[in-house]
């Protein structure tokens, strides 16, 4: 069964923008048993979120943002099915939620039908989704994590029996894996699936081969964006040569950037980035709860065709490769991936970005910079479209490898999530294609190597 | 930014040398009652502070370092106090922070001896180092009278020095350390760190200076201090009860072999990795035993991949993972450089037993409690580097996305209310790994703040009255 995502975006009525942010944090606080939304029922649910994104002045001259309701859900098998069984399990949390919002079907005759029409009309497709592990359902992961228990148990007590193994070979080990597995009706399940087919040599082939009349326009474009790069460059740095107080520092974190005039030992002006500091403070007051972590994430994008055109080009391309290549739990040594998607809102103004994912956010960002130098250049090319990411060279080159701008750039466009739940608090990405290649290698023959490596999984 | 030479005139000494021949140190949490007394006090400590250029160590060391609430105390305008690190500014104790840094449970804040939030406001820190223990009060006695008026003493942390530079679990401690630009001549193989990572000022790993005022912070570098309770006696019984053969005996080889599988050490302090089976130096006299160059030079890609020498969750393999990152050697060594600290720390406590023996502590009588390590570190990103690697390398049962349970077993937070901390230890092999579970926490944080450790300018800057 595939994975897919579903992203409704609801206008909320501006005069209840506070009563909803009550009860959904109020929902958020208790997650897994609030009496609203029951997730715990709904099975076609790994992560889900509701996020209100307040209203906001827009600083590209656009008119301004109305406060908005986010619902983002990574889900097993069809939105319609997820849908469908979200108004089976949630009707009444779902009906007082969306009572907020603008065009919500109210009343007592406001049928399932309806609802489940006003919220898929309001779907917005992802520009990109990726998958960290294309075809392991919600199931399947609760079902892996305990066949992994099992086992363990199993090689602890055969090995305090046995003196850890002693002369035993890696096949005998397995044998016996495999028949106190075989012996356990509840590890037993269905034959795995064979997982998404891998991509080969002759594919990257076609690939190249398909985008390759695409190859002018990459190239114009990439000359008009590097145009554009130099401009702001010079137009950054005549401003911070200009000098004088803390208003130049406003589009670069730089704290450490002294401009010229009163040392920080004077009383200075009112600090511009006091403000982020509260947006900050409140982002990470909730993170670390657990092991993983989330993200919301929303940026203007700059005005113009040019970045509108060069985010229509390289996003569509991105989300095949995450769709069709990347998506068995290695993303170039990243490996604390669970479900990441970019949506374009609001008539393609705004990129929003929203991500699942293991570990520290600070983790997080030093997996991607430090990792590859693929995932960085991706990220660039994606965010150097909006406004505050650190600046790029040649649209793939430095951007996100400015470790400490674009955690600031993370941070502060990070809006304050109220509603966060996942399927499998405790399991890890790293956690799912562990137990998933445990499962896989329970079945048929493997050569002595073989047989090695898989035991290494325990 | 063009590299500068390192102004070792202006720094504080305790960030390049660690006085190991000061055996006698002490230091004093306080409180500042009256600014402008410990104004003064301050200033007239500019001038004995130790700084990094003398070499010639005479039988005294002092260092000074305050906190944010501090800075604040004394006086220092809100646009400096804002232009410090989150960190800082929020202090160890924030609400978040004791999440990333494991202080839920026995070690929470509420239950500190001092630098919690139940305890008196620790403004300062006055770290005095001797040769000896009469040295020690004469110097402490001094300072006493000094800032007598301008501040109060709400802890007074004693250090003690136990045989063969070993900690109180009797393992030899604070070998790895990291080389830092410009504090040595470097032999030309040597992996250096750029000074920015320690001292701030400077240019860090990426390039950049690490957050701080910009003239107040010059030479200056943010002190962890924490006080980590070791429950001595707790560690020994359970890895003699782990290790018990099938007649109930214990089996001492295997019990201290199993405490070394969980370090990444011998007790000698050598390293599995070079030597899997059996401690070269055990038994030796302090006088024989190598330096810590010696002990430090080893890598894991190559001769341990799956952690069969050293396991993969052991203390110094995930504190220090040096080439064992995904997805390359040379990719995890660079990462690394930008995850290491300076550490000073000091043991405290009499042992439970002289001879430091597993046999003898468990014969013995004597009660946990009372004994552990001041950890002491110094780094100019608190949450890239200290915090990053209690959060993400210590205290994660998962570390690098390859366990489901397992903190570190020695220092790691282990909480039952969370359902993934059930504390397993996996000791890999072949054919197949040995799993030792329900590990209980051995290490409990008492006390601790985050310090801004200024250079000397910076010091008579702040003693400046206003």
């Amino acid at each position: 069964m595939k994975q897919e995502a579903l992203t409704v975006v609801t206008p909320i009525d501006p005069e209840r923008v506070e009563a909803l942010s009550d009860f959904l944090t109020a929902i958020g606080d208790d997650v897994t048993r609030n009496e609203h939304v029951p997730f715990g029922d709904l099975k076609t649910v790994h992560f889900a979120r509701w996020v209100i994104l307040p209203a906001r002045e827009s600083e590209t001259g656009g008119a301004p943002y109305p406060p908005q309701l986010v619902y983002s859900c990574s889900l097993d098998g069809t939105a319609q099915e997820h849908v469908a069984e979200l108004l089976r399990e949630a009707r009444a949390g779902v009906d007082r939620i969306y009572g907020h919002c603008l065009g919500f079907p109210t009343g007592a005759d406001a049928t399932a039908v309806q609802v489940a029409a006003y919220l898929l009309g309001h779907a917005v497709r992802p520009s990109i989704f990726f998958v960290g592990m294309q075809g392991l359902t919600v199931a399947r992961v609760h079902e892996d994590a305990r066949l992994r228990e099992a086992i363990e148990e199993h090689l602890d007590a055969e090995g305090a029996r046995s003196g850890h193994f002693a002369g035993a070979t890696p096949a005998d080990v397995r044998t016996s894996i495999r028949e106190h597995v075989a012996a356990d009706p509840s590890l037993t399940r269905e034959p795995v699936g064979p997982g998404p087919a891998p991509f080969r040599w002759y594919h990257w082939a076609g690939l190249v081969l398909a985008t390759l009349p695409l190859l002018p326009f990459v190239v114009l474009l990439g000359g008009l964006v590097r145009l554009e790069e130099l401009g702001d460059r010079r137009r950054e740095g005549r401003a911070r040569g200009a000098g004088g107080g803390k208003g130049a520092a406003l589009s670069a974190s730089e704290p450490h950037v002294a401009p010229s005039g009163p040392t920080e030992l004077d009383e200075g002006p009112d600090d511009p980035r006091r403000r982020l500091d509260e947006n900050i403070r409140a982002v990470t007051e909730r993170e670390d709860q657990q092991v993983q972590n989330q993200l919301s994430h929303v940026v203007e994008v700059k005005p113009g065709w040019l970045r509108a055109a060069v985010l229509a080009l390289i996003l569509p391309v991105l989300d095949f490769g995450a769709r069709r290549i990347y998506n068995q739990g290695d993303l170039l040594g990243v490996r604390t991936l669970h479900f990441v998607r970019w949506v374009m809102i609001d008539g393609g103004r705004r990129l929003m970005f929203l991500t699942n994912y293991d570990g520290s956010m600070l983790a997080y960002i030093g997996d991607f910079v430090h990792r590859s130098w693929q995932v960085p250049s991706v990220l660039t090319a994606i965010w150097t479209n909006t406004l505050r990411f650190p600046p790029s060279r040649w649209l793939v080159l430095d951007g996100a490898r400015d470790v400490p701008r674009f955690t600031a750039f993370l941070r502060e466009h990070a809006v304050p999530t109220q509603v966060w739940y996942s399927a499998y608090k405790g399991v890890t990405a790293g956690n799912k294609l562990n137990n998933d290649r445990i499962r896989r290698g329970l079945a048929g023959e493997l050569g002595e190597e073989e047989t090695r490596v898989w035991l290494r999984r325990f | 930014m063009s590299a500068r030479a390192v102004e070792l005139g202006d720094i504080q000494g305790l960030l390049r040398f660690g006085y190991g021949a000061l055996r006698h140190a002490r230091f004093l949490m306080l409180r500042i009652d009256e600014p402008a007394a410990a104004r003064l006090w301050l200033r007239t400590l500019a001038d004995s502070v130790t700084t990094a250029r003398d070499h010639e160590l005479g039988d005294r060391a002092t260092s000074v370092a305050l906190t944010h609430r501090g800075l604040a105390r004394l006086g220092l305008p809100s646009a400096a106090l804002a232009a410090f690190p989150r960190e800082m500014q929020e202090g160890m104790t924030a609400p978040h922070r004791r999440r990333v840094l494991g202080d839920f449970g026995s070690s929470d804040p509420s239950r500190w001896s001092w630098g919690g939030p139940r305890n008196e406001p620790v403004h300062a820190a006055l770290l005095l180092y001797a040769r000896s223990p009469g040295r020690l009060e004469e110097a402490i006695s001094a300072q006493r009278a000094a800032f007598a008026g301008g501040c109060t003493v709400v802890a007074e942390l004693d250090t003690r020095r136990l045989p063969s530079r070993k900690e109180h679990f009797g393992f030899r401690d604070g070998i790895a350390q990291p080389e830092i630009r410009g504090f040595w001549d470097h032999r030309p193989d040597e992996p250096v760190v750029a000074t920015g990572e320690f001292v701030l000022g400077y240019e860090n790993e990426s390039g950049r200076l690490a957050e701080a005022p910009r003239d107040l912070g010059r030479n200056g570098s943010y002190l962890v201090v924490r006080q980590l309770e070791q429950h001595v006696r707790r560690f020994w019984t359970f890895l003699d009860e782990a290790t018990r053969n099938g007649d109930g005996s214990s089996d001492q080889e295997a019990r201290t072999a199993l405490a070394s599988k969980m370090v990444g050490r011998w007790p000698s302090g050598a390293p599995l990795v070079s030597h899997p089976d059996h401690d070269p130096h055990a038994g030796a006299a302090e006088g024989d035993l190598p330096a810590d160059e010696e002990l430090d030079r080893f890598l894991y890609h190559d001769a341990d991949p799956h952690g069969y020498r050293c396991p993969i969750g052991s203390h110094v393999r995930r504190s220090n993972p040096r080439d064992a990152l995904e997805p390359s050697p040379g990719v995890s060594l660079r990462n690394l450089s930008q995850h290491r600290i300076v550490r000073r720390g000091r043991a405290y406590g009499s042992p439970i037993a002289e001879s430091m023996a597993p046999s003898d502590i468990l014969a013995s009588d004597v009660e946990d409690g009372g004994r552990g390590l001041h950890f002491l570190c110094f780094n100019t990103d608190l949450g890239r580097q200290f915090e990053f690697v209690q959060q993400s390398w210590i205290n994660s049962p998962k570390f690098e996305s390859v366990l489901y349970d397992s903190a570190d077993p020695i220092t790691g937070a282990h909480d039952e209310r969370w359902p993934h901390f059930t504390g397993t230890f996996s000791v890999e092999a072949e054919p197949v790994r040995r799993r030792v579970t329900g590990v209980p926490r051995f290490v409990d944080v008492r006390g601790g703040a985050y310090f801004f450790m200024p250079g000397i300018r910076a010091l008579r800057r702040l003693a400046e009255a206003e």
